[in-house]
């Protein structure tokens, strides 16, 4: 066939024609494939491209949660209490581990475990990976990871250790396995010091490693901040030992010691027997004693409280250190006798002898000359009735009637005077008296001094409640207590040097239906130096066998208080007598060369003024 | 019946006739020297060449950028190890600083014992120790029973140190 067009010739012939014809049914066939395959890649990538891209991100998308560094808790001289550390734990995922017995035999000498206990812990059955050790330290998941076992792996974990060991537990408190705080400053200061969780988004290849050219997005975690707390480790080590002691000799049934700076508001120790051990799982039946009880735990206070009944007598002018009272041992107050904690009666008294003898008919007659509202007006500035706000989780208010509750009687007024048909806790009751040692100012006490996220310092600045009595008033009843520190007495509970004011308390421990008067509250609370006060400190033994707070807990008071003196280096007000060197043993052993350590213990004195530094023996 | 080659060569004629149509004047003046047919085909292999090369590089970068995204990942890893690891041995640290760890090591190893009695200093102002330097450096302001330079301490300081060298003291420790 020729074909003759107009213009240039072209001459197609029949097997051109056919051949042609084969490529267009070629290029047509191409392209209904082409099509169909077309069709489809639409169909996947546009139509339904969520639905696969999901798929595909369940199997190739790793949405992995940073978890934050926890915050540690420091002491007052950034010593750790509490840090958060990561080590590995080690899993088996059975059916991933090809040679089960020889990797339980290649792990179990670097476990240091049997080999059955290990192999026991692979089953190539379960899906479930199987924990067959926690808290690997480094260089030993360095080995295990050099082993290349498959199906064995490691997970880094953090874990909350305690470098001092259970050292103010209750204050502390715990965290849970989610690391979050369960209870004590971990828990009210949770936010600070769980941080913000990061993430990392990327894709995994079918083995688990990270597509490293694939798509990733990572949000950096923001570790959490550290708490540097106003516990200072020594005193607080120190208050521990010696209120177990103290209840122990006692036969006591618990205790509790805070010290605090009443110029700042600064706890400096808190301590209470029993506690439990932070350093173990947490256990239900301790329950009660995982609480800070300093805070929760409420008590009738005694004749502690008489310091209170007598700065408000003295602040309204109504009464002076040397008004008297006549003290026949009792009084009647609306029928019912009230009568001094010895029954026994002390003739006409003045203020001070009323503090000394701590005579509850002496304060029943200051509550009664001030009246109900003066009385309960100081009871409410002091703090009674109210949560310090000290910042620990679970703080108990504290309780006592006033005329406008239902029942209240004067004999409320009465017996509220020394103490008794009243609640406080620990707390309420130091921080309370701390006011008169800080020239009648009461401060908010305080566990926290700062917060620390890398050089970034957040300091918590002393707080004022209020001004509670006058400094006359304070410096008045300084005087008083230090009376009552000088009484014949507690002679053997002086300390040579030095001025302390203080005060016993004894409260009968209150029963559904009365008092149980052979369970007691013994109390002391006292400051020192009584002039320039450094610091205040209360102790309360439960139930001793003594029963008074002047047979129990002085000698805990003394005992800590010498302590005090020396650890924050408050030298002697009066020269002491030094004694006559014991002479050194012929082993060598040691003897007056403890107290040459001094040299080497950092010296904090001032150089504006004459200072003294103590050579005392082994200080941290 | 034709082969396929002969096909082929016949088709290649037909666009040979094609491309041997006669060119406006203008056009052909401007293309002096080469004729187009061959500017086509050397046009092809230099185009080969450049997407080859184009792909050689971008696999080049690709490889690159894989090797270190695998490399950083590594580095992380290691950096992450090498964090845990330090933070293992500050625990371990806090923990011989702790109270705890000292008073055992200083009662039950060295046998000190609590001190009696404690002796106050008063320190006159100006003779105070630094902060930083501890009461060592008012032990060394104690004034010296020896001249602070005489040639006699020079010369006992010498003999010293080159006994030291020597002799190595009993209470060394490597």
């Amino acid at each position: 066939m020729r074909v003759v067009e107009q213009g240039p010739v072209r001459v197609i012939s029949g097997e051109a024609i056919a051949s042609t014809w084969r490529l267009w049914v070629l290029g047509i066939a191409i392209m209904a494939c082409a099509s169909v395959v077309f069709a489809r890649l639409y169909t996947y990538q546009v139509l339904e491209h969520d639905r696969f891209q999901s798929l595909a991100d369940d199997e190739q998308v790793e949405d992995q949660i940073i978890h934050p560094k926890r915050g540690a808790i420091l002491d007052t001289g950034r010593r750790p209490l509490a840090i958060s550390v990561m080590y590995d734990n080690l899993y088996a995922y059975g059916p991933g581990v090809k040679d089960p017995d020889g990797t339980a035999a290649a792990l179990a000498p670097l476990l240091e475990m049997p080999v059955p206990e290990v192999r026991a812990k692979i089953d190539p059955q379960n899906r479930i990976a199987s924990l067959i050790r926690g808290r690997l330290p480094a260089s030993l998941s360095a080995s295990i990871s050099a082993l290349h076992l498959p199906g064995i792996y490691l997970q880094p974990t953090p874990y909350r250790d305690y470098p001092e060991g259970s050292l103010a537990a209750q204050i502390l408190g715990f965290i849970g396995v989610d690391a979050h705080g369960l209870a004590g400053l971990e828990l009210s200061f949770d936010d600070e010091l769980h941080g913000d969780a990061g993430r990392l988004i990327s894709a995994r290849d079918t083995t688990g490693q990270e597509i490293a050219v694939a798509r990733r997005e990572f949000v950096p975690p923001r570790d959490g901040a550290d708490l540097v707390l106003t516990i200072d480790r020594y005193l607080q080590r120190v208050a521990e030992r010696e209120l177990e002691r103290g209840v122990r000799e006692n036969k006591a049934v618990g205790g509790k010691l805070i010290i605090m700076d009443p110029t700042t508001g600064a706890i400096l120790a808190a301590a209470s027997y029993p506690t439990y051990n932070v350093t173990e799982p947490p256990r239900p039946d301790q329950a009660a004693l995982q609480k800070p009880t300093i805070v929760t735990d409420v008590y009738e206070p005694g004749s502690v409280v008489k310091l209170v009944t007598m700065s408000g007598g003295l602040e309204e002018g109504l009464v002076t250190p040397d008004t008297t009272v006549q003290d026949n041992g009792s009084v009647l107050v609306d029928g019912v006798r009230i009568s001094n904690w010895d029954h026994a009666g002390h003739g006409l008294e003045t203020m001070r002898e009323v503090l000394i003898n701590s005579a509850n008919v002496g304060a029943a007659f200051v509550s009664r000359t001030l009246g109900p509202d003066r009385f309960y007006k100081y009871f409410d500035l002091f703090g009674f009735g109210q949560p310090t706000g000290v910042g620990l989780p679970g703080e108990a208010a504290g309780s006592y009637r006033t005329p406008a509750d239902p029942g209240w009687t004067n004999v409320d007024l009465a017996t509220n005077s020394f103490g008794q048909g009243m609640s406080v806790t620990p707390l309420q009751m130091i921080t309370a008296i701390s006011a008169l040692a800080n020239d009648g100012v009461m401060m908010k006490p305080m566990l926290v001094k700062e917060l620390r996220r890398g050089d970034e310092v957040t300091p918590v600045e002393p707080e004022a409640v209020r001004r509670v009595v006058s400094s006359r008033t304070a410096a008045q009843m300084t005087d008083m207590m230090i009376s009552v520190w000088k009484q014949p007495a507690a002679m053997q509970y002086r300390i040579p040097g030095y001025t302390i004011a203080s005060k016993t308390g004894t409260a009968d421990t209150p029963t559904a239906g009365g008092y149980q008067l052979n369970r007691t509250y013994a109390s002391q609370i006292g400051f020192g130096p009584a002039n320039n006060p450094r610091w205040i400190m209360l102790v309360r033994i439960d139930a001793p066998e003594a029963l008074y707070g002047g047979a129990a807990a002085t000698p805990v008071f003394k005992a800590m208080a010498e302590e005090l003196f020396t650890h924050l280096r408050i030298p002697p007000e009066e020269p002491v007598p030094t004694p006559t060197p014991a002479p050194r043993s012929p082993s060598g052993g040691p003897g007056p060369a403890v107290g040459g350590q001094t040299a080497g213990a950092p010296a904090q004195a001032p150089v504006a003024r004459p200072t003294a530094v103590p050579l005392n023996g082994a200080r941290q | 019946m034709r082969h396929w080659s002969q096909r082929h060569a016949l088709a290649v004629d037909d666009w040979d006739v094609e491309d041997e149509e006669p060119e406006p004047e203008a056009e052909a003046s401007a293309r002096v020297g080469r004729p187009l047919r061959e500017r086509r085909r050397a046009w092809v292999p230099l185009g080969i060449l450049g997407f080859g090369l184009a792909l050689l590089l971008y696999s080049m970068q690709l490889g690159s950028f894989t090797t270190s995204g695998y490399d950083l990942q590594r580095l992380h890893s290691e950096r992450d190890e090498w964090r845990q690891r330090n933070e293992q041995l500050d625990l371990e640290l806090a923990k011989v600083q702790s109270l705890a760890w000292i008073e055992v090591e200083a009662v039950q190893r060295l046998g000190m014992q609590k001190a009696s009695h404690v002796t106050y200093l008063e320190v006159p102002p100006g003779t105070a120790a630094a902060p930083d330097q501890g009461a060592s450096a008012t032990v060394t302001a104690a004034p010296s029973t020896e001249p602070a330079h005489s040639a006699f301490g020079d010369v006992l300081a010498l003999w010293r140190g080159l006994l030291a060298q020597l002799v190595p003291p009993i209470d060394a420790r490597p």
